[in-house]
Parts: structure tokens; C-alpha cells; sequence
């Protein structure tokens, strides 16, 4: 373990480490300037039950129903060496694959590390994209012209501030001539041809982040990131039935996107470099795993790492109720584009300290002393805030009639 | 959002309490609508789990499906609602009045139905219902009620009409709500009926913020749906479930009838201060006094749902699955055309939102400082009244000498800019009139501003616009696939599949 | 430097950017000739497009088949009229309008231009250009060819109400740029091969796969240095190269820098690699802001004070840069 790893390992306390997965990856890229997040996560702390311990718990519990109906779909498209699968293969996409094998490689006997799982995850890919036939024996040679290959739970790593991340998706790599192609299973239903964009646009990034940890996987062996497709397969429930349906998405925005993203988040050993020697989240467990840490004291050790609070982030991050009560009275809370709108002053108060001198001198107020962080110095943005801010409260109270 | 509404959002959070972006009301909202608060099972595409629903806000009706994955108890759950929808719709088929102009009339409903949803969730699944049984059989196989396609289309009708920027045959109460009032907190988390109403109508004692906290914990303040709250889901509701699977396998009738009773209790728990909401959020809208062209849009919605009547009276198909090319960029370039109109009128309807135009420079307010009311130009043909008036202002004028302009006060006339001179933070604007002045060559009284009249002047106007024109669908070019095949509701769509 | 006696009859030398384009415009104008419902042009800004537009027109016309024009302004139809007008002035060109369309001059002084508002007018000639929007205003008259251009600001829906009039088609337009706009937002129409609110160009792909798509390779308007960003950025998928070098294309200045002046180390940096950010201060601001649009104007200002000489394909001795010779971008409209 190096030095990072054993700070951030102090950081999570005695705690079980919590992976990344697809979808913490796809949230950190989409909020990338979070370093609380992406401590967080890089440290594996379970952020649900920290956030819960600190006073906020975040209500991103899951319904047993929706679990049940998800793993019953799933199931479905798996059995049988995933017969179904690959008849929507064939069908809907049109690839003609007489047959393929079927690997499991979530089943490793006895207790081995995730770096071995992840290397014998890699060294099984490798085969295959190598020499396509050779990850099973061809016993006949006329269908292993065309044979496909099945990985289902591969483990894949990918780098994430500057140290690995492993995944462990619910992902088939399905591989034919020597290319890979992403199988996604998702429970949402297509209807009509159509499914919540919401849902697909989350699940394209998440395909997209395997793709990206699957051609690193055969970077290292010196494969190509050609033989991982741009495009992948999302299967999904059809109308109203569980009848499953397959459609190919396009993923090379998301994988440009990401690959931004990702190059963006600062390093995580730059980050650490800014925090005090001894943070830590730990939960102080008493013999019986409760929790004997102090709130007010754990919310302490949370505000010592700089959070970017957007509204968005309740739909992501189980932080959320945390890092809103933080930033309450900052204009940012209150939206996407309120910070924009309003003239780029950070704070409520500033905005309305900056109105209501307008309003009562008819002139754009001074340099305020408060709104931390500005240029205060004359013909300072300020002015110009204030001097939209103004116009804007002017016709504001003009329309109803009433003052500010 | 603007930089009008983002002000009243910052107003918000430091008072603690919602604050008004509009100064009347752009919604139609019935004397009698009817709320409609669906849940749905999680997981699944559309299993309806319960409802709230009903006219009268003292006797909400109560229905559930104690096994919502049975495809049988889901169609009769469609199959009660339709009962009471249909009853209520059917309610507005009765009287009739005259519409159109003086040469071309036509007869259309007084009224219509209007349905109130909690929230753009509510409109999808309301969509989805529609979808998944209008067209269903009622013979053969897979046989349903009569009145459930019946549902289906009129739940289809009314899905769609929300999609209309213009249309209150359905809203969701939620977007009703966030179009005239801003809160202290973001337009995502005003999706959420109970906080949103925390920030307008605080209980008793409580500022907007508490009350939005307070409504944000389940436990006193249940989603409004469709989506149930997780930890329901799993500690209550999988339980009852339970106990009515188990008094099904023991074929024992009373615990059957007990347990089918205490599911309904436990779902009323989760719907009944969501149907207290929604008519604490009508009576808020209706507070509201009208804009002036709120009549005007809801007479073409009750003209929409006369037609709509009528198609289905005569026979008419239920709605295809989904639009082929043409009828696709027909709705689209109605829509836009719709949304247009609808953005005018609200601003003139309403000094307020005219106001974020006046932010932009589309729009300016000021006060006539001269005018020529008797003005005649005789440099044509014929001579013609053309009164021109001075108008300064402090707004910003984006708009060029050539351009027309139009004032909420007298919509019916053309004010063409002549110059715009601006000096220190005022600017003077020579406008000409044409129009609205009656005909002869001197203006009626009050159809001319006169000096110190207070005016506003928009670059747009509230009139109509033309739809463009498209091909036939049966012409659909080969750029677009060419001719669709033309829709036959099919067996197969009859019997779908519905688990 | 010169190799004597080294024998590569293999290696044939790498074609000039000058060469590469020609061979793609060729290549295109072939596929014309056999295509059975049309070609789709990918052009990167500067690489052509317009005269190709120009060069296809004029040689379907050759072979008699007549051919409307389609653009998305009067702007655009304008600028296509004047280049076909001057580059074939035997060729006689109607120009479709609107009834208010007032002819800019540079269209009426060309004898071979009619201008009208009714396609009646113009049966004669062999070349008729207007806007998508007045060409959707015309009934009961056929092409065998349309060339679309500026295709991927086209939206399918106004596709739709024009692809009646035409046979086949030859789409050219800039797929970096941004994908056309509706005030409307509604997610009914996602996923559909005719989705209303998508572009011209990916509607008429979905449903006529086999159509070719060329890319026009070289832009001659970005220098070397800005070709690799632009296309990263924009081009990710298709990507094109610079038809000029850094050689060719540079920029020094006649009089040297201050070390204390900030705005000269940007000014260096561009006139070394081509292109160079100056960064303000980083703090929230208005969309307007004063103090990016006093930078604006001051490193305009220096770049005219340092004596700025641009050295380029067409100015091999070097221009002095001018205040004519500098524009200046903007994100949004009231920026400008």
C-alpha cells in the first residue's frame, strides 16, 4: 500500500471500502470540480451512511419491487448461456452468429484480490481479441469463422484521479471477429421504439465508461482501442411486457465527454495535499458497529473538503442534503443558471444588499466589502451586477406596483 | 429562467417565502376540474398500483390493485377508473354554444373537462395508461370492458393536449404552480408538489423553508406519485402484498376481504395529503385573477375536445402509436406556432412577464412626450391617417428604424419606428401608427396615445400565425422513407401483452 | 537536399493538400454522375464547400439536367447566385424570392440573374436558387437534381416540405456545426427515424443508408496550428487537415515586445502557434462583460501598434495587418 492509499485508507476509517462503479464514475464526470465527491469516492467511504450519521440522510433507497423486476430481467436475458441474448443479436442487429460461448467470470473460486481478478479478467480478453477463436477451444472450424465470445462480469479498472478504479459491471463484452461490443440489461421499458431519455442518456455514459476500462484493459496488452466498438448494445424490456428488445446506442459523444471529464478531475494526491494530515470519516464503531462519532464533529471533518453544490447533484450524490444545507443563500442553490442570471454575484445577501443601494441612490452601489472573493476595485464586475441587477428589480417593482 | 425570475428566486430564499412572477393568473382553472393522483408499482413500465381521483375535494375515490403484476386487476382497475372519468367527461357533453365569426359559425361544447395531475410524472403515466389499453379489444380474446379503450383514447386525448404549451385541459399542478410563483429553492426540487407548496402556502406558523423541509420527509408528506416512496415500498406495502397472495392460496374469503383492506388503508396513507395538496393549490390558482386571453385559449381547448368527441362519436381510429414523418412535423411546427402565440399573449396579458422582454430589449415602456394625433400622409395615392407620438424611455431598445412594433394596450395597430435617439440613460422613440383608428381620416377617441399616457411597445405582437404547409402523408417524400403504411390497429396490438 | 541514386519506385510522393482536395471534389462530382438518390459532403469551415456547390451546379447544368439551388438564408442564396453568376456568365440563373425580397446589388448587376417570385418565371433556367423557406411555398413543379446547401442547419421538417420537388440531391454543409433549434422541448419524437427537430442530413441518412457521405479534406481557412484543436473539438469523428503550413501562414511583428505588457505574450503566442488564450481573471460575470470586451479591444488595438505583418499563400511577402484585417468572434449576439 503507497502512500496514497494508506491516507486515503486513514480517510475512510474502519469502514469496508465501497468500489466505483459505472454509475459513481458517470456521476463524478458530470460534477467534476466536486473534490468532496471525488475524495470520497476515491477513498470508498459509504457516503449514504455518512451522510446519514452527519444529520442528512439522502432518500436514495431503492424499492424491493423495482430490485426484484430488474434481477428477474436480467436473469431472463442470462439463461440458458444467454440463449436470448443472442437471439436479439441476431434479430435485431443482424449479426450473424451461429453460436457463441459464454463465460462467467464473476465465478472465481476462494478469495483472490480484485488486481487478480482484474488480470485474469484481462488476460482473458486479450486471448480472445487476439485470436478470436481461441478462447475456446474450435472443435470446429467452420463455425469458429464466425463464433462469438461471451464475458459476462468481467473486472475491469479504470483511472480515476490519477489511481485505478475497479468496476465490477453487470456487463456482458460480447466479442466477434476479433471486436468487443458492451451488452447493457437494463429493466426500463422501450415503448413504441422510444424510452425515457433520462434513462438512456444515463445508461449511454455508463456503457460508456466500460467501454473506455475495456479498451484500457487491452491497451496494456498492446490491442488497439479499435477492437472495442463505439457502439454498444442496450437491451431492455419492450412495451408493456418483459419480452427483451435490443438497440444499438452510439456512444462516442459520451466517450469523448468522458474522456474530458476524466482528464479534468484533479489528482487526487493534489487534492489530498490540501487536506489536514488527520481527517478522517470514520464512524468511531463501538463494539457493536454503531457508530460513536459525534455528528456535529463528523460534519466538521465533511466541511473540510470543498464541496460544488448544484441542484443536480440531488439526483446523483448522497451527499446531497449535506452539501444544499451548505450552500443555502448561495445563488448557485437555486439553480443552473441563477448564478448566470444574476450577474455572477455568489451570495443572496450580496444580490440584494446590491438591488436595494441601487434602488434607494439610483446609482449602482459601491464596492461591497462582503461578497468574498471579488474584485472590489473600481470599474470591477460588480458594477455591471449591479447595474442589471437594478434594471432588473426596477422592472421588478415597477410591474406589481410595489416596492422591492 | 431569466434574470426577472432568478431575482424573485434570491427574493425568495430571503424571505423565506415564495414571491409572485406573474400578476395574473395564465391558466384555465375549472370551477369543477378533476384531480387525478396515480401511483404506479416500481419497477414496471406502467402497473398501476392505486388512485386518488374525482371532482368533489370532500369525496376523493379510492382505487388500488392488490396484485398489480395480475393483468386481469390491472384491467379492472382501468376499467373502475374509466367509470369515473368517463362519467365525468361525459358530464360536459351536453350543452353547446356558437363559435367562429359572424360568416363562418360553428357549434362547439360550453365547457370541457379539465384534469389535474400533481406533476409532469403524472402527465407521462397518464400518457402510458392511454397508450397501453386504447387499443384493446372488447370481444375475442383478451376481451376487456368496453369502456376501457374508450379510457385509452380519452386519456391519449389528454396527454397530448398537456404537450401544448396553450392548453388547461390538463396540467400538471406542479408546472401550474412554478408559472406563477418563484420559490427559495431550484426549479428541479419545485417539481416536488409538497415543497413547492411549503414555499407558497406555508402551514401555520411555518416559514417557506420549514415547510419545504417538512414536506421533504416522507413520512409527513408522501410523494405525489407515480413513484412510491422506497421505504413504504419495502416495510409496508411488500408485507400486505403478502397477506393478500396468502389469503388467495388458502382460498380463506375473509381473510382476503381483511387483507385487501388493509392494503387500501396503507395506500390511502400515501395518497390522501397529495389529494389535500391539490385542492389547496386550486384554490391558490384561482385566487388568481385571470389574463385576458386565458378565455380566448381555453375556447380553443374546448373547441379541441369538441372535435375530439366528435371523431370518436363517428367511429373515428384510436391515436396511432406514434407519428409518421408529416403528421410528426405538422404537431412540431403547431407546437411552435402554438408556444409563439402563447409567449406573446402572456406578455400582454401581464406587465410582469412583458417585463422580461423589457430586460431583452424586445420590449420598452415609457411615456409619450409628443404626439401628432391628426397626422395625414398624402405623399401616395391616397391620403391616409399615419398619426406618429414620441415615446421615451429608460429601457434598453434593441429594436431599428423599419421595425414594427405593438402595443398591449391597442394590439390591432402598427407601430412603425422611425428613430431611435438615445441621450444619457434615456432613449426617445418617433413611432408612426396605422390601424386601429377607425376609418375616417381623423382617429377615434383613445385610439392615439396622447402625451404622458404611460405605453409599452413589444417587438412582437399576440396575433396569429400562419401554419406552414406540409406534403400529404401518402406524398411523403423518399428524403423521409417515403409513404408510411397506413395504421390497422392489429390483433396483435388488441393483445398485447400487458405484465 | 537532393538523394542521388536511391531507387523507390514503390513510393509514389504524398499528395499536396492542393491535390487531395481536388481528388475529393472530383470523386464527389463522379458520384453525382452515378448516384442513384444522392451524396452527402461533410465540408469543414473553409474547405470549399461553396465552390463545389458552384462547380456541381454548373456541371449538371452542362449535361442539361436543370437544378434548384436550396439555402437556409437570402444571405446565402445571394452569396451562391453572385459566384455562380460571375464564375459562368453564360449560364442563365433565376433567383426565387419572396414577393418582398428587394435584389441586392450584387445580384442585379449580373445580366444572367432573373429574379422572381413565382417558379414560372424561371423555367428557362437551368439553374434556379432561393431559400428551403420559399421553396416550400412552391407547388406543381419538379427538378431532377437539388443541391441543399448549408444542409446540417437545415431542419428535417423543412426537408420535408421542400425533398417533394426533387429528384435527387446533393446535401453539402458543415457537420460541426451546432444542430438546428426549436422553442419547443418535448421528447415525443426521440429515437424516430423522422424525428422533426433533427437535421436534414441525419434524417435523410437513416432512411437512405447506402447514400454516400464524402468529406471535403482540406480547410484552407484555418492555419496548421488550429486544425488539430478545431477538429478534436468539432470534428471528432471525421477530422480534416490544413491546406496551408505553418510556413506558409504565420505572422511577425515589426516592433518588440514589452515584457510588462500582458496582452503581447498572447500576441506572441498566436503569431507562434497560431492561436493563443488570454485569460481574464476567473470570476463570475455578466454575459456582457465590460472587462472581456475591453480586452478584446486592447489586444486588438496592440496587435495594430506592433506593426503586425501576416505572411500567407496569397500574401508570400507579407501584408501589414490592417484594422480591416481583424474580426473579432463573439458567443452570443449582444456580446457583439
Amino acid at each position: 500500500m503507497n502512500g496514497t492509499e494508506a491516507w486515503l485508507a486513514r480517510i475512510r476509517g474502519r469502514a469496508l471500502p465501497r468500489s466505483h462503479n459505472a454509475r459513481t464514475i458517470a456521476a463524478l464526470a458530470s460534477n467534476p470540480g466536486c473534490a468532496r465527491r471525488a475524495i470520497m469516492d476515491a477513498a470508498g467511504v459509504d457516503k449514504q451512511r455518512l451522510a446519514a450519521h452527519a444529520g442528512f440522510p439522502a432518500s436514495f433507497g431503492q424499492s424491493r419491487f423495482a430490485l426484484t423486476r430488474g434481477n428477474a430481467f436480467e436473469a431472463q436475458v442470462k439463461a440458458n448461456g444467454a440463449a436470448e441474448l443472442l437471439r436479439l443479436l441476431r434479430e435485431h442487429l443482424r449479426l450473424p452468429i451461429p453460436e457463441a460461448s459464454y463465460d462467467d467470470l464473476s465465478e472465481v473460486g476462494g478469495n483472490i484480490s480484485l488486481e487478480l481478478r482484474h488480470v485474469r479478467t484481462r488476460n482473458m480478453l486479450a486471448r480472445a481479441a487476439r485470436s478470436p477463436n481461441d478462447a475456446r477451444p474450435a472443435d470446429n472450424a467452420r463455425l469458429a469463422s464466425d463464433a462469438g465470445t461471451m464475458f459476462d462480469h468481467p473486472l475491469l479498472r479504470l483511472e480515476v484521479g490519477g489511481r485505478y478504479a475497479y468496476l465490477e459491471p453487470d456487463l456482458i463484452a460480447f466479442q466477434i471477429r476479433g471486436q468487443f461490443r458492451v451488452v447493457e440489461i437494463k429493466s426500463f421499458a422501450v415503448i413504441d421504439g422510444r424510452a425515457d431519455g433520462d434513462k438512456v442518456a444515463a445508461a449511454a455514459i455508463q456503457s460508456a465508461v466500460y467501454v473506455l476500462a475495456l479498451r484500457d484493459a487491452l491497451a496494456e496488452l498492446g490491442i488497439p482501442p479499435a477492437a472495442v466498438a463505439d457502439e454498444t448494445i442496450l437491451v431492455c424490456p419492450e412495451n408493456f411486457s418483459s419480452r427483451p428488445v435490443a438497440a444499438s446506442l452510439d456512444v462516442r459523444k459520451q466517450l469523448t465527454v468522458l474522456r474530458r471529464q476524466l482528464s479534468r478531475l484533479d489528482r487526487i494526491d493534489d487534492l489530498l495535499g490540501l487536506l489536514p494530515g488527520d481527517l478522517t470519516f470514520d464512524l468511531d464503531p463501538d463494539g457493536k458497529g454503531v457508530p460513536q462519532r459525534a455528528p456535529a464533529d463528523l460534519a466538521r471533518a465533511i466541511r473540510q473538503v470543498e464541496a460544488r453544490y448544484a441542484p443536480e447533484c440531488l439526483n446523483t450524490c448522497e451527499m446531497c442534503f449535506f452539501c444544499r444545507e451548505e450552500a443555502r443563500g448561495r445563488t448557485a442553490a437555486l439553480g443552473r443558471d441563477a448564478l448566470d442570471d444574476l450577474g455572477g454575484v455568489e451570495q443572496v445577501a450580496t444580490v440584494l444588499r446590491l438591488v436595494r443601494r441601487a434602488l434607494e441612490t439610483g446609482r449602482p452601489a459601491p464596492g461591497p466589502g462582503q461578497e468574498p472573493g471579488q474584485n472590489l476595485g473600481p470599474g470591477s464586475d460588480m458594477a455591471e451586477a449591479a447595474d442589471l441587477l437594478r434594471t432588473a428589480a426596477r422592472l421588478r417593482a415597477e410591474s406589481l406596483g410595489e416596492a422591492v | 429562467m431569466s434574470t426577472l425570475t432568478s431575482l424573485a428566486r434570491a427574493i425568495a430564499q430571503e424571505q423565506q417565502a415564495a414571491q409572485p412572477i406573474t400578476t395574473v393568473r395564465h391558466v384555465h382553472i375549472s370551477h369543477r376540474p378533476f384531480v387525478f393522483i396515480p401511483l404506479a408499482l416500481a419497477g414496471e413500465a406502467n402497473a398501476p398500483l392505486a388512485a386518488m381521483a374525482g371532482d368533489d375535494p370532500g369525496a376523493p375515490r379510492l382505487l388500488t390493485v392488490p396484485e398489480p403484476r395480475d393483468r386481469d386487476q390491472r384491467f379492472a382497475f382501468a376499467a373502475d377508473l374509466a367509470a369515473i372519468i368517463l362519467r365525468y367527461i361525459e358530464s360536459y357533453l351536453g350543452d353547446e354554444e356558437t363559435a367562429g365569426t359572424t360568416k363562418e359559425t360553428r357549434t362547439r361544447y360550453a365547457d370541457a373537462p379539465q384534469l389535474l395531475v400533481p406533476n409532469p410524472a403524472g402527465v407521462a403515466f397518464t400518457r402510458l395508461l392511454g397508450r397501453s389499453t386504447r387499443f384493446r379489444r372488447t370481444e375475442g380474446p383478451y376481451a376487456v370492458a368496453e369502456s376501457v379503450p374508450v379510457l385509452g383514447r380519452w386519456l391519449t386525448f389528454l396527454a397530448e393536449r398537456a404537450e401544448h404549451p396553450a392548453s388547461s385541459l390538463m396540467l400538471a399542478v406542479t408546472d401550474a404552480l412554478a408559472l406563477h410563483w418563484a420559490t427559495g429553492q431550484s426549479p428541479m426540487e419545485d417539481l416536488n408538489l409538497g415543497t413547492l407548496l411549503g414555499w407558497i402556502d406555508p402551514a401555520p406558523g411555518l416559514t417557506g423553508v420549514q415547510a419545504a423541509a417538512r414536506a421533504e420527509d416522507p413520512v409527513h408528506c408522501p410523494p405525489a406519485g407515480p413513484a412510491t416512496d422506497p421505504t413504504f415500498d419495502n416495510e409496508v406495502l411488500e408485507s400486505r402484498f403478502l397477506a393478500v397472495r396468502t389469503a388467495k392460496a388458502t382460498g380463506d374469503g375473509r381473510a382476503m376481504q381483511r387483507a385487501k383492506a388493509t392494503l387500501a388503508d396503507a395506500l390511502a396513507t400515501q395518497l390522501t395529503p397529495t389529494w389535500t395538496l391539490m385542492w389547496r393549490a386550486v384554490d391558490l390558482l384561482r385566487r388568481l385573477p385571470p389574463g385576458d386571453h386565458v378565455a380566448t385559449r381555453w375556447n380553443q381547448d374546448k373547441d379541441a375536445f369538441t372535435w375530439h368527441a366528435n371523431h370518436l362519436r363517428d367511429g373515428g381510429p384510436p391515436q396511432p402509436r406514434r407519428d409518421s414523418a408529416v403528421p410528426a412535423a405538422r404537431r412540431l411546427a403547431g407546437l411552435e406556432k402554438v408556444q409563439a402565440e402563447y409567449a406573446a399573449q402572456r406578455a400582454f396579458d401581464d406587465p410582469l412577464v412583458m417585463a422580461e422582454y423589457r430586460m431583452t430589449g424586445e420590449a420598452f415602456a415609457g411615456t409619450v412626450t409628443a404626439a401628432e394625433p391628426d397626422r395625414v400622409d398624402d405623399s401616395g395615392r391616397r391620403r391616409v391617417l399615419r398619426p406618429r407620438i414620441t415615446v421615451e424611455t429608460s429601457d434598453v431598445v434593441l429594436a431599428e428604424p423599419g421595425a414594427s412594433l405593438t402595443s398591449p394596450a391597442r394590439p390591432n395597430q402598427a407601430a412603425r419606428v422611425l428613430s431611435v435617439t438615445a441621450a444619457g440613460d434615456r432613449t426617445s422613440v418617433v413611432l408612426e401608427l396605422k390601424g386601429g383608428m377607425g376609418r375616417a381620416l381623423t382617429p377615434e377617441p383613445g385610439s392615439v396615445p396622447t402625451t404622458g399616457e404611460a405605453v409599452c411597445y413589444a417587438t412582437f405582437t399576440d396575433g396569429f400565425q400562419r401554419l406552414p404547409e406540409f406534403p400529404d402523408p401518402e406524398d411523403t417524400p423518399w428524403t423521409h422513407g417515403g409513404p408510411p403504411p397506413q395504421y390497422v390497429p392489429s390483433d396483435d396490438d388488441a393483445q398485447e401483452e400487458w405484465s | 537536399m537532393t538523394l542521388v541514386g536511391l531507387e523507390t519506385p514503390a513510393a509514389e510522393p504524398p499528395a499536396s493538400p492542393a491535390e487531395l482536395a481536388e481528388q475529393a471534389t472530383a470523386a464527389i462530382l463522379a458520384d453525382l454522375a452515378s448516384a442513384e438518390r444522392g451524396v452527402v459532403v461533410d465540408s469543414p469551415p473553409g474547405a470549399g464547400k461553396s465552390t463545389l456547390v458552384v462547380r456541381a451546379a454548373a456541371e449538371l447544368a452542362d449535361t442539361g439536367e436543370q437544378v434548384m439551388v436550396i439555402a437556409q438564408t437570402n444571405e446565402q442564396v445571394d452569396d451562391l447566385t453572385e459566384r455562380l453568376a460571375s464564375t459562368h456568365p453564360g449560364l442563365r440563373i433565376g433567383r426565387i424570392s419572396a414577393n418582398e425580397y428587394v435584389p441586392s446589388p450584387r445580384v442585379a448587376r449580373y445580366g444572367n440573374v432573373t429574379v422572381s417570385a413565382k417558379a414560372a418565371d424561371l423555367v428557362g433556367c437551368p439553374v434556379v436558387a432561393g431559400t428551403a423557406h420559399k421553396w416550400a411555398t412552391v407547388h406543381d413543379a419538379s427538378w431532377p437534381w437539388a443541391i441543399v446547401d448549408e444542409a446540417y442547419q437545415m431542419r428535417s421538417d423543412l426537408l420535408l416540405r421542400v425533398a417533394g420537388l426533387f429528384d435527387r440531391a446533393l446535401f453539402v454543409g458543415d457537420p460541426g456545426q451546432l444542430d438546428p433549434f426549436s422553442t419547443v422541448q418535448t421528447e415525443r419524437w426521440t429515437g424516430l427515424t423522422w424525428d422533426p427537430m433533427q437535421s436534414a442530413v441525419a434524417v435523410l441518412l437513416r432512411h437512405n443508408p447506402d447514400i454516400p457521405v464524402r468529406t471535403l479534406p482540406v480547410s484552407w481557412r484555418l492555419p496548421e496550428p488550429a486544425v488539430d484543436v478545431i477538429a478534436e473539438a468539432f470534428y471528432p469523428f471525421s477530422g480534416f487537415r490544413a491546406g496551408t503550413t505553418r510556413e506558409q501562414r504565420r505572422m511577425e511583428f515589426t516592433t518588440s515586445s514589452f515584457a510588462t505588457n500582458p496582452f503581447d505574450e498572447a500576441l506572441e503566442t498566436a503569431a507562434e502557434s497560431g492561436w493563443a488564450l488570454y485569460e481574464l481573471p476567473g470570476r463570475h460575470t455578466v454575459r456582457t462583460d465590460a472587462e472581456a470586451v475591453t480586452a478584446c479591444a486592447a489586444l486588438a488595438a496592440r496587435l495594430l501598434q506592433r506593426g503586425a505583418v501576416a505572411y500567407s499563400e496569397r500574401a508570400v511577402a507579407g501584408a501589414s495587418v490592417t484594422a480591416d484585417r481583424i474580426a473579432v468572434g463573439t458567443a452570443h449576439r449582444d456580446q457583439a
